[in-house]
């Protein structure tokens, strides 16, 4: 399954915008430019698609929850649109499928009305919903999954990887395992809650080499350079503090330059370590969702650090043709995209002078760009991308 | 203790350079990593195209940079594997051997020529192993013209052959090609290391130089590049 393009029309800040992902697509801009809501826009759209939109759907995903009201773009200059629209067109094999929808924000109780839904496949319309069809449908229910026409089956098994999408944000605390994720899910929460079990279930023994899902533990030691190695076990006296709260699982660490009998858990170990983890975790997983976002990707992590994790985090979600959205501030991580590769995608989020609407707009390597033949995170910094804030 | 610029293709030739200066000058060093750089930016990239480039940027202020560097290094060593005399046609692109209009007006790695008159192996340098160590020494010092000249060590074939050297007994040990590809990671264990999908990694490394370490005079012996480095760095004690 790949995403074609991705439209969203009304919601929030962004008023009618269209873009192309690849299986990697960053998005940069000044903050308030409207990053965070294009991952938002896709947790609204698989929700739609999948299931319901209410604040039960939205706040699993990690959507923020609004006022109803704010939900809809509200620019001074303009008539407040009648509904807001999502549409996501993806390729299956030789197929073509485009899936609209239009909502409206919710009035009385959190759930979003559907105006209309309608399925395309290869520009045919295959199926649809709306206040004028014969069948009257549940408007807070998305019935794309529910109907039972034989004619969907041939959609469903696709569409159905919209459903986990999530945006995923780790936090110190959940990841070190001291505190509850409070967005539970399988094989990670949305804050990195579980990453001990998580990790538990990519490590093994293949011929006599401990590996870490489709990597060498080597590997990922390159980027947790301090460690000698890592593993999950029972918390220990001899570990972690009695007076520290924990899980069932944790994660110890030998370090490199102590003596080989002394481990540490988490809650010791270096923040951005755990962030690695995380985010390899989430790319090398089964389990974990086919399509997601990563909001503020290079958390905690020196920039050279980021570079390298872009580097091996882009390689490995080609490989699972995963779809993922993320956004980052920091320059390095740009250096860390192969941005000849068209799986891998750079965007920059802008907010118009005209009417604050953001803009999305795709950066691609053109030969003017390498003739400059500077890194990417240069060109960034030196306003030749986009993506800065107008401050002094 | 002693401060060492280094001006290395890769982080695992330093980490080997570094370790056995220490064993050399049996102190710890301070060690400022040239190249690849510690910048955010690392604009010169890695590998030996890396190495060529900080030589050209900074062989002219040679002096000035060092002693603007913060700590001051005792000694610089630029490290290049003669592998790259070998494989590369570019290092030969002033070589008598080769007529082509571009050369001394081009820097061959800007090149876009699409039929490079020079053909690998060059017959400009079949004294082997000794005519690629001169032909890239030549090359990369011949930026630093009124400058200190930095110590410029040329492993034959590469860095790794020193740990070849240093386990095992073997002849013409220069000369043995890819030495990590042929002789270290063909098998999932090189004497007792595992090395996990045969890839160079810290872990694999950290494992392997220590041995390097202690039969170095057993390397020097089979290594003249060996030899050559251990003298610069006694030449600061």
């Amino acid at each position: 399954m790949q995403i074609e393009s991705i439209s969203v029309k009304g919601f929030k800040a962004l008023k009618n915008v269209t873009f192309e992902p690849g299986n990697v697509n960053v998005f940069i801009g000044a903050n308030g430019a409207g990053k965070s809501t294009v991952l938002e826009a896709i947790g609204v759209l698989s929700a739609a698609m999948t299931d319901r939109v209410d604040n039960s759907s939205l706040d699993r995903k990690g959507i923020r929850l609004s006022t109803p009201g704010l939900y809809k773009s509200s620019f001074r200059d303009n008539k407040k649109a009648p509904t807001i629209g999502f549409e996501v067109q993806w390729k299956d094999g030789a197929d073509r499928i485009t899936y609209d929808v239009h909502l409206n924000n919710p009035n009385d109780d959190s759930a979003w009305r559907y105006h209309s839904e309608a399925l395309y496949l290869n520009e045919e319309k295959l199926w649809g919903r709306s206040g004028n069809s014969q069948i009257q449908y549940d408007n807070r229910v998305g019935m794309l999954m529910l109907a039972q026409e034989e004619k969907l089956g041939i959609i469903k098994p696709s569409a159905e990887q919209f459903r986990n999408y999530a945006i995923y944000q780790p936090s110190t605390p959940i990841l070190r395992g001291i505190s509850p994720d409070k967005y539970q899910a399988i094989p990670m929460g949305l804050c990195g809650g579980r990453l001990a079990e998580a990790i538990e279930e990519l490590l093994y023994d293949e011929d006599g080499d401990l590996k870490f899902g489709d990597l060498y533990i080597e590997e990922v030691l390159e980027l947790v350079d301090w460690a000698a190695g890592f593993s999950v076990a029972a918390p220990k006296k001899s570990s972690i503090n009695s007076a520290v709260p924990t899980s069932r699982r944790v994660i110890e660490f030998q370090d490199r330059f102590m003596r080989e009998k002394d481990r540490f858990t988490a809650y010791d170990a270096s923040e951005g370590s755990l962030y690695v983890l995380f985010l390899l975790c989430l790319a090398m997983h089964d389990k974990s969702p086919m399509v997601f976002s990563i909001d503020n990707f290079d958390q905690a992590m020196n920039p050279r650090l980021a570079r390298a994790t872009t580097k091996l985090f882009c390689d490995i979600i080609k490989e699972k043709n995963k779809t993922v959205f993320i956004t980052t501030h920091n320059p390095l991580v740009l250096d860390g995209l192969q941005l000849s590769d068209p799986a891998v995608r750079l965007f920059t989020v802008e907010r118009s002078s005209f009417d604050g609407s953001a803009k999305i707009k795709r950066i691609e390597v053109s030969e003017d760009l390498i003739k400059l033949d500077q890194p990417l995170s240069r060109l960034w910094i030196n306003g030749r991308l986009g993506g800065v804030p107008n401050l002094l | 203790m002693k401060t060492i610029g280094f001006v290395c293709e890769g982080p695992r030739d330093s980490d080997m350079l570094e370790a056995i200066a220490r064993h050399i000058l049996q102190e710890d060093i301070s060690s400022l990593y040239l190249q690849p750089e510690s910048s955010l930016l690392g604009e010169n990239g890695n590998g030996w195209k890396g190495v060529w480039t900080w030589c050209v940027k900074n062989g002219e202020t040679f002096d000035q940079l060092i002693e603007g560097a913060m700590p001051q290094p005792d000694m610089v060593i630029i490290q290049m594997d003669g592998d790259v005399a070998r494989k590369e046609k570019e290092v030969h692109c002033s070589c008598h051997a080769t007529a082509c209009v571009d050369s001394g007006h081009v820097f061959p790695l800007n090149c876009n020529m699409l039929d490079c008159p020079v053909t690998i192996p060059c017959h400009n340098h079949e004294g082997g192993t000794e005519g690629y160590v001169s032909l890239l020494r030549e090359m990369l010092l011949s930026y630093f013209q009124g400058q200190h000249i930095p110590v410029c060590v040329i492993p034959c074939d590469s860095t790794d052959v020193w740990i070849v050297a240093a386990y095992d007994e073997m002849e013409n040990i220069e000369s043995i090609e890819d030495p990590w590809v042929t002789i270290i990671s063909r098998a999932k264990e090189y004497h007792g290391i595992r090395i996990p999908g045969h890839k160079k990694t810290r872990n694999v490394y950290q494992k392997l130089i220590p041995k390097v370490c202690s039969e170095w005079e057993k390397v020097k012996t089979v290594c003249p590049q060996a030899e050559y480095f251990d003298q610069a760095i006694r030449s600061i004690q």
